[in-house]
């Protein structure tokens, strides 16, 4: 089902990732506001660190909320209270997010189908819990405010600013693109296609002498790794923690991005934050109620388009390029 | 999903009567005891259709919560249809529950009957696009801020406990709900209708083969599931009221409850919802803000230590 993309039907190509960047880069001259690109670039790394589990690994996290806020309570944190650059602050979030998921994962992946969603689903409802009540360190319901965005320094006098909406875009875009790139080649090496296999048939992995446990857990920590990016670089920009970042709700964003977009391609929980973002900002002025449109075209998607829009796409190619050249033979 | 609603039982609290100035934790733990139990008891009858639909259906029903939203809202429009006349909320008691059902039943048909064959995360999946349509639908209709309905008059007032003073409600809630498991359990354990749920909570294979049309068994076992969620959003409206995201607070506890006391497993399902709504409203007494916090971890533990729950036996 899930083929199009990995395996059967052709590489990832070095090309794909220029083309993906350069689209990419386009956004916030296309969109209404510059803020919404770099948004949309963060929940997208987001979603395609979830989609490595779900995707490529074959395991629902109901978790990713909870890796993302510590993420982005990492970065807020050092931040306000001990000032450092923010490059190490957003390394600190993936290593607190790749923690974070070590810990989840490491109970998690014992389990699986409904008993490891219900087992994310708790982790994430306790982490919540915890930021929520935890006032004094995470400002609990009111979020954590007031988080700089200071300007990267690069060398003692040269500084790149960060502080527009379009130099915060370019300093999103670099970071993503290199996680995709990163990501890409992890889905694409060997390691990857083990993932593959679990995913299709654990038991025959196992059979073949891989530890699927092993591979799990190594995916929930990477996923974890870059979630945790994502929610640094949402502190960044939101230059302030909303306790909302830590929600189920976040996990469910996720989710239904990854869904729409397309599980079984690296690129589809990209396409898919961008349509879901886009939808919210444009459809919801027009129409409050825009959710329950999202929710039934999330409905018809699970029942008959299981690929996404991507597969959607990809679909619409083949056929193009089988038209075409049929006429050439003619 | 939303910021946690503060728990059901909070909201009892300010009704200690008795010595003022002295201490009276005596009365006060009772007291917590029996609002526990309340609570409790709506757990276990929302979480009993869950557990029959997961027994059966082997789905879990992530909109299970947002029908419980929509019995509440059904229920508001009854009986603010009917008026003023006193029966109006048990009229509502008796349709809400069978609107819901039927909802329940075409959903069923429609949507869930195509995903029997794929994989759990898809029929998660499924649901979960069905909880954010019908939250978005109860918004459409009734609007983004709550309802209430009066307390249903015959139910108005507090019985003197001798310590404290207690909603009269509060007791019917308890007394209501007891019967209507009781009912339910007749109904599986003592019904040829409910040989063939306990036969395919058991094998849904061996009871298809038997001749027994398993689709049509289907439907009604989530009919009548969701409209137990439902008959548990009639209930709590009185108290405390409708809101579009009730259901999301109501899901996750209901998942909390039918994990520990084990997943399909009818006793599991009272026992664990009673255990979760103490617990909640004794932590209130003792560290109110690690109540959810316990309350999740617990569920955690228990499907780390042993994943059927207190009472499953899968």
């Amino acid at each position: 089902m899930i083929e199009a993309a990995l395996g059967k039907k052709r590489p990832l190509t070095d090309r794909e990732i220029w083309i993906m960047a350069g689209l990419i880069l386009l956004l916030p001259f296309v969109l209404p506001y510059k803020s919404l690109a770099a948004e949309i670039l963060i929940y997208a790394l987001g979603a395609v660190s979830f989609n490595i589990l779900l995707g490529f690994t074959g395991m629902l996290s109901f978790g990713h909320g909870a890796l993302f806020g510590t993420g982005a309570y990492m970065t807020g944190l050092l931040l306000i209270h001990l000032g450092w650059h923010p490059l190490v602050t957003l390394l600190c979030s993936c290593f607190i997010g790749a923690a974070t998921a070590l810990v989840i994962g490491f109970f998690s992946i014992r389990q699986v189908g409904i008993y490891f969603v219900m087992l994310t689903l708790a982790f994430n409802q306790l982490a919540f819990f915890i930021v929520y009540q935890w006032k004094g360190l995470t400002g609990g319901d009111d979020g954590l405010l007031y988080v700089p965005r200071p300007d990267l320094l690069i060398f003692p006098g040269v500084e790149i600013p960060i502080h527009t909406n379009l130099q915060f875009f370019f300093f999103v875009w670099v970071v993503f693109v290199l996680c995709i790139a990163v990501i890409r080649r992890i889905l694409d090496s060997p390691f990857g296609r083990i993932l593959m296999a679990v995913k299709e048939n654990p038991d025959r992995a196992r059979a073949i002498g891989y530890k699927i446990q092993h591979f799990k857990l190594a995916a929930f920590v990477i996923s974890g790794f870059f979630t945790g990016l994502a929610g640094g670089l949402y502190a960044l920009f939101m230059k302030m923690v909303p306790i909302t970042a830590v929600e189920l709700f976040t996990s469910t964003d996720f989710i239904i991005m990854s869904l729409l977009g397309g599980l079984g391609s690296l690129y589809g929980p990209i396409i898919g934050a961008v349509v879901v973002k886009v939808a919210s900002e444009i459809l919801s002025e027009i129409w409050a109620r825009w959710l329950f449109a999202l929710g039934l075209t999330f409905i018809v998607f699970v029942l008959f388009m299981r690929g996404g829009i991507w597969g959607l796409l990809s679909m619409a190619v083949e056929k193009f390029k089988a038209g075409s050249g049929s006429e050439e033979r003619q | 999903m939303s910021t946690p609603v503060p728990h059901l039982s909070i909201i009892a609290l300010p009704l200690l009567r008795g010595r003022k100035g002295g201490s009276v934790p005596a009365g006060l733990v009772l007291m917590q005891l029996l609002n526990g139990l309340v609570v409790g008891m709506i757990y276990v009858l929302v979480t009993m259709g869950l557990t029959i639909v997961f027994g059966m259906l082997n789905v879990i029903n992530f909109a299970h919560g947002a029908f419980c939203a929509l019995g509440a809202y059904f229920a508001f429009s009854v009986a603010t249809l009917i008026g003023s006349w006193s029966g109006s909320f048990w009229v509502a008691v008796l349709i809400a529950p069978l609107v819901i059902g039927l909802v329940g039943a075409v959903i069923e048909v429609s949507l869930l009957r195509r995903m029997y064959d794929v994989v759990h995360e898809y029929q998660i999946l499924l649901t979960f696009g069905v909880m954010l349509v019908i939250q978005e639908l109860i918004i459409m209709i009734w609007g983004p801020i709550g309802k209430s309905v009066p307390m249903p008059s015959q139910l108005v007032g507090v019985i003197d406990l001798g310590v404290f003073a207690f909603p009269i409600y509060r007791i019917f809630l308890i007394i209501f709900i007891a019967l209507v498991c009781f009912g339910v359990w007749l109904l599986i354990e003592k019904t040829s209708y409910g040989a063939i749920i306990r036969a395919g909570i058991d094998n849904r294979d061996m009871v298809n083969c038997l001749g027994i049309d398993i689709y049509k068994a289907f439907t009604i076992v989530f009919a009548f599931g969701v409209s137990l969620a439902g008959l548990g959003g009639v209930l709590v409206l009185p108290m405390r009221g409708a809101q579009p995201l009730m259901g999301d607070t109501i899901l996750l506890l209901a998942f909390v409850v039918l994990v520990i006391g084990g997943m399909g497993s009818f006793a599991g399902a009272i026992l664990g919802g009673l255990l979760v709504g103490v617990v909640e409203s004794m932590m209130i007494l003792v560290w109110p803000q690690g109540s959810m916090i316990s309350i999740f971890a617990a569920m955690a533990l228990v499907i780390l230590i042993r994943p059927r729950g207190l009472l499953g036996y899968r």
